[in-house]
């Protein structure tokens, strides 16, 4: 079913939406899911709570992407999830790394996080001036956290040249915000 | 935690980035089992030393028993190995992520027919499966140990529509296993269906059969079941490339369908071939940048579903009937019946012409400026949609020029919040062309940087002097991506070859198979200093360049003699 026509079934209260949404993207759903938290059950739970607030938010959203828009809607309950577990000392794997490597292009200067919109705005800007390639790979590894060899797998290309993209752009994406004057 | 709260600004990239980059293949990462193989070798060192313990104990029990033995015997074990299957269906695990994709139905004597998944389901009242006429290639067999071969699947038509193309097919699973995930294979073909969490054996899903077709225009809309279709938009060409569209073309469906039916008395109304054959330029069928096209209908289909068909029309009487569900074909209409489609389109019954969607809600998307004369000049704030111009880094106050001075008359966009009517004021950026750039106070009083909508230079002297670029002290260059990478290089040697002659170097429009991201061989990335950062100057093959910023893509023809000397020049720089 086109995204059209189920954002339509939410919008006109359908059970059959939630249905939908599930046939179409449960698997995308516990990939962002299982990437984040490395527990099935954990992902699966997260996936229903996601569709509960998919449910809650459309109407009145009417977002332009449903996919982009479910993907968001569980990777912030995954982050939440994982906040929590972090909280009780339970580890998890590739988030842990992929956590240590995003504090790579923070720089150490300040404790405060810069203004969220504009630290959006200059990403954005960033990933809008990066290749194709280089573009997925780092949002695979950042949005998605997928790992090196994941992300080498879905493009056909080495390993190390995902590491070697994956640093570059971060040291580019560093230097970009402390040229905007972003302290983070 | 930083981390978590950097990864939750990541979170909120633009949306087409997260969909440009969603994982597709399954990847199962292999990871050693450690642990099992620690508890296999203790298991089979315990076997081993039970074993020999045994074995010792035995000779020294059979020694002192029979000390001299008449020979041995030796007993021949037969060995049965199950044949194996060509076609094998078994469970893929819970690691199968992907969404069927495609599907091989076998029929009796294991002749496979090819299906690619439209990833729609349909109702069982579209399907035919009341008069038997499922196709006798609908069994697709499986095998295990232990059933014999099975029917997984069986394909009906569809009612009123093609069996040439489509099919509806039901995915059967064995009662209580019907959350098992199947993998079929034959040969280095794969099908891999992934349970659906319900019950399949009431839902029906679109395939479409992966041979081609080639028919007679009235055939091929027949075969679509022309009662079904209706026109959701129309999109006429301007001579600058932009599309207007037309919506409300539905109500004119008819009249166009009766239009294109014609071809069953005209004889002049043929097939002609294949659109490759044809429209050589075209490298995708969403690449409308063909000049030659005139106008393109979008059909919706109520059973196979949105745009599944377009209708291309070129200026010179061609008509490309693109399918989701066949390939694209080519017929020659004539002028004639081309002159009458496109008023069809573009007039109401009263055949007074019809306002395009874009005329219509221009006022909704832009701000409308004044010059000192009172001419209106129109700015495009960036729209959710991000179509349009982009707001730029947050400027410093110092850069902004307030002796320009532009007032907004109309605009509205929530994302800023400004309000329909409210004035605001533009200032222009210093030593920046206001035509293509005005900084915007927003409710914290902080300057953003805007681009003016659809600004398109005539020449390459143009558009850098309105870029505000004219000037090579501006520019830092950061690296030159061609074979290794270059850098420290010098932005004055960049720029004199670059603006010699500019006005010659006119804007370029048929960039023909260029416009893919990839197909430069050289890429400058640059900042303007204190404007903008992370702005582009890309060399193609074929005499152009393009220059990016911030959205606004320009295409310049600056000819071979200039790209190689930019190339020649980066070559003497620093390789990375």
């Amino acid at each position: 079913m086109q995204d059209e026509k189920i954002t339509e079934l939410f919008f006109e209260r359908s059970q059959e939406a939630i249905e939908e949404t599930k046939i179409k993207y449960s698997s995308y759903c516990m990939k962002v899911a299982a990437n984040i938290l490395k527990s099935r059950q954990d992902a699966e739970e997260c996936v229903n709570d996601s569709y509960m607030k998919l449910w809650s938010s459309i109407p009145p959203n009417r977002p332009a992407s449903l996919k982009a828009y479910l993907a968001k809607i569980v990777r912030n309950l995954s982050l939440d999830k994982l906040e929590k577990q972090k909280a009780k000392k339970r580890g998890s794997g590739t988030a842990e790394l992929v956590f240590d490597e995003i504090c790579e292009f923070i720089s150490t200067g300040g404790e405060q996080l810069a203004d969220e919109i504009a630290l959006r705005e200059a990403i954005n800007s960033f990933l809008a001036s990066l290749d194709r390639q280089t573009r997925i790979i780092f949002v695979q590894r950042y949005w998605y956290f997928c790992s090196v060899k994941e992300i080498a797998v879905q493009l056909n290309v080495g390993e190390s040249k995902v590491k070697m993209t994956l640093k570059r752009t971060r040291d580019k994406l560093r230097e970009q915000l402390e040229k905007e004057g972003l302290d983070l | 935690m930083r981390g978590m709260k950097t990864a939750r600004a990541i979170g909120e990239i633009d949306e087409k980035y997260i969909i440009e980059a969603a994982p597709e293949k399954i990847v199962q990462v292999k990871t050693i089992p450690w642990k099992y193989i620690a508890a296999a070798s203790c298991i089979a060192l315990v076997f081993c030393v039970g074993f020999m313990a045994l074995m010792f104990g035995r000779s020294s029990i059979d020694a002192q028993s029979e000390p001299s033995s008449a020979g041995t015997q030796t007993t021949s074990q037969s060995v049965t190995t199950k044949p194996k299957s060509e076609i094998e269906i078994r469970p893929a695990g819970q690691n199968t992520i992907s969404y069927c994709k495609e599907f091989i139905l076998f029929d009796k004597d294991l002749n496979s027919t090819k299906y690619k998944n439209c990833a729609r389901i349909i109702t069982g009242d579209e399907v035919q499966t009341d008069n038997g006429q499922q196709i006798d290639f609908t069994f697709a067999a499986s095998y295990d140990a232990s059933a014999q071969h099975k029917i997984i699947a069986m394909a009906y038509p569809i009612k009123d529509v093609s069996t040439q193309w489509v099919y509806a097919v039901q995915l059967l699973y064995e009662e209580n296993d019907n959350t098992r995930n199947l993998l079929a294979e034959k040969g280095s073909v794969f099908a891999v269906s992934k349970s659906l969490g319900k019950k399949l054996d009431d839902r029906y899903f679109l395939f479409a059969r992966e041979t081609n077709e080639q028919c007679s225009l009235g055939q091929y809309m027949n075969a679509l079941g022309k009662d079904k279709m209706y026109i959701s938009s129309a999109y006429v060409y301007q001579d600058d490339d932009t599309a207007l569209e037309y919506k409300n073309t539905n109500e004119r469906s008819a009249q166009i369908f009766e239009l294109l039916q014609a071809d069953k008395t005209t004889p002049d109304y043929r097939y002609v071939g294949d659109l490759q054959a044809l429209f050589k330029e075209q490298s995708s069928k969403n690449d409308h940048s063909n000049k030659q096209y005139l106008m393109q209908l979008k059909i919706n289909h109520r059973t196979l579903g949105e745009n599944c068909t377009s209708i291309m029309i070129s200026k010179d009487g061609y008509m490309v009937l693109l399918h989701d569900y066949n390939d694209p074909q080519v017929y020659f209409i004539g002028q004639e019946l081309k002159d009458k489609l496109l008023e069809v389109t573009t007039r109401n019954d009263k055949g007074v012409p019809v306002v395009s969607n874009d005329e219509a809600k221009k006022d909704s998307f832009e701000i409308k400026l004044h010059n000192e004369n009172e001419d209106p000049v129109h700015y495009v704030l960036r729209t959710n949609s991000n179509d349009y111009c982009s707001k730029g880094v947050k400027i410093d106050r110092s850069m902004i020029d307030t002796s320009i001075n532009k007032v907004a008359n109309a605009s509205i966009n929530s994302e800023f919040n400004f309000i329909k009517g409210d004035p605001i004021v533009l200032n222009g950026i210093k030593g920046i062309s206001p035509n293509f750039a005005l900084a915007s106070k927003d409710s914290n009083n902080e300057y953003y940087i805007y681009f003016a909508g659809n600004y398109a230079a005539p020449d390459l002297a143009a558009f850098l002097k309105d870029a505000g670029i004219t000037d090579s002290k501006k520019i830092v260059i950061r690296s030159a991506e061609m074979e290794n990478g270059y850098t420290d290089i010098y932005p004055p040697a960049i720029w004199d070859i670059l603006t010699e002659n500019a006005a010659d170097n006119k804007k370029s429009t048929t960039m023909g198979a260029q416009q893919t991201e990839e197909s430069y061989n050289c890429r400058l990335i640059f900042d303007i200093t204190g404007y903008v950062y992370n702005c582009e100057l890309r060399l193609y093959d074929n005499e152009n360049a393009v220059f990016f910023i911030s959205n606004q893509y320009q295409y310049f023809n600056i000819g071979t003699e200039k790209v190689n000397k930019i190339k020649e020049y980066i070559r003497t720089c620093k390789k990375v």
